[in-house]
């Protein structure tokens, strides 16, 4: 009678134990920790990134001013596509600029080129088929490195980028913008290139177009930022979209201190404690 | 050999208890699986204009909104129907620091009052879950928003989902999980 008894406890403590590993596995659900620690290294490292995305201390910081008309040159998949119009309607929402899409004739890379090589300088030559009279001031071309390469020695873009597409290095993808005397962004090409995954192109699209609305810096290992340099699917961050929102705030003008941008921003944060700025 | 005995009959019972258990798992993981993503529906016999003042949850909403020149029309209205992202929605896709902030200065009111319209709806508008759907809600700014129903979930626009709905005394408030901003549309796209 005894040895049952310790027969049957030892089966109990069994299934008991295994009732309790299946509750913390399957019906305990897992709990992302989406706050950052407030402690003063942590808001130093957020201050020492916004900076440098901002382009140091006393950059001015250049942006949008008018309407974006956006087109596309080169293929892009449905789910790319439409992965895109968000990302547009969420730019638009923190920027406060109307950004819209520009239908046009343009075929391909080939015939693009060939309009921009027949055109006034940096015109980038993409005009609506409805209204000759709207054209885009922002292109976003999906081609090969070597259609880049050809292009970007048409366009008046930095040397780096012709030496990037010149190169036996992959380049996956860039952006390149104009800039005006009074620190207004006017226009700006971005690259991608037609051999990425679709996920690759998305996250590219994503992080060029984005840092051509004036976050132009990337910094190594960010915590904050989608703008950390990696090769990697990602999204955007909610510190991407404030930074954003700062930026186009239009107490600032374009060309503000980037000390002034991101004061506002570590302010709000350090105000709010845990619960503002999760990642 | 009655000792041997037992101890086989305490394997079985313990092969069968964890067969049972396992195939529970499996159950309770299947029903987990399938969330019901349904808002969850109140009745309040307030109207909407007190109703969100005294939620905590739209706070941040209704501090902007106050800010707008369209909180008169709320408590005015008649009848209407009010779209609201709760703070803990505005902290997390990040645009809290957008109404709280940027917004709330006097350069950028132009935007706030264009971005609080497209969050009001004159007239209350029942969306029923129960049968999937696509339809378009024309705002008073000219444009227009997508609603789409899918097996009882509620889509507003490209990105919110309605997280409750509550009918109150003067129309209905759709609480959602991500503010609303259209894209830009031609106006024929809205017909």
């Amino acid at each position: 009678m005894i040895r049952l008894a310790g027969m049957v406890r030892n089966c109990c403590i069994w299934l008991l134990s295994i009732a309790l590993l299946d509750y913390v596995l399957v019906i305990t659900p897992v709990k992302a920790d989406n706050s950052i620690t407030h402690k003063d290294s942590g808001n130093k490292q957020f201050l020492v990134e916004t900076i440098h995305i901002l382009g140091g201390f006393n950059n001015r910081v250049p942006r949008w001013s008018g309407e974006i008309r956006i087109a596309v040159i080169g293929i892009l998949s449905d789910s790319v596509e439409s992965s895109l119009d968000k990302l547009l309607a969420q730019l638009s929402l923190y920027s406060g600029l109307v950004i819209r899409r520009i239908e046009h004739d343009v075929s391909g890379v080939t015939q693009y080129f060939q309009a921009i090589s027949e055109s006034p300088a940096y015109d980038l030559a993409l005009c609506s088929k409805t209204n000759a009279a709207e054209c885009a001031n922002f292109v976003v071309i999906v081609s090969s490195q070597a259609e880049m390469y050809r292009i970007a020695q048409s366009l008046p873009m930095r040397n780096v980028f012709q030496r990037a597409t010149a190169s036996a290095r992959t380049v996956y993808c860039f952006f390149s913008p104009g800039i005006s005397h009074s620190l207004e962004i006017e226009k700006s090409v971005v690259f991608i290139n037609q051999s990425l995954s679709e996920k690759m192109k998305e996250t590219c699209l994503q992080e060029e177009i984005t840092q051509s609305f004036g976050l132009f810096n990337d910094y190594s290992g960010s915590l904050f930022y989608s703008f950390n340099n990696t090769v990697s699917p990602k999204m955007l961050t909610t510190h991407d979209k404030v930074l954003l929102s700062s930026l186009y705030d239009r107490a600032y003008s374009p060309g503000s201190l980037a000390n002034s941008i991101a004061n506002q921003v570590i302010d709000y944060g350090l105000a709010n404690s845990e619960s503002v700025l999760p990642r | 050999m009655m000792f041997l005995g037992r101890q086989k009959r305490c394997r079985q019972v313990f092969r069968i208890a964890v067969t049972a258990t396992a195939i529970t798992s499996l159950f309770v993981s299947a029903q987990l699986g399938a969330q019901d993503n349904r808002p969850r529906k109140m009745e309040s016999d307030l109207k909407v204009s007190p109703y969100v003042e005294s939620y905590s949850e739209a706070s941040i909403f209704v501090t902007a909104l106050k800010n707008s020149n369209l909180w008169s029309k709320v408590e005015e209205s008649e009848e209407l129907t009010l779209f609201v992202p709760t703070n803990s929605a505005l902290y997390s896709e990040g645009a809290a620091f957008l109404l709280e902030i940027v917004l709330n200065k006097i350069e950028n009111r132009n935007r706030l009052n264009d971005l609080m319209a497209i969050h009001i709806y004159k007239g209350s508008l029942q969306i029923g879950e129960n049968s999937s759907r696509e339809f378009i809600i024309p705002m008073s700014n000219g444009g227009c928003l997508d609603v789409s129903v899918i097996n009882g979930s509620i889509k507003i626009g490209p990105e919110a989902t309605v997280t409750k709905a509550v009918n109150a005394a003067d129309g209905t408030i759709y609480f959602i999980d991500h503010l609303l901003w259209m894209p830009y549309k031609d106006q024929m796209d809205c017909t």
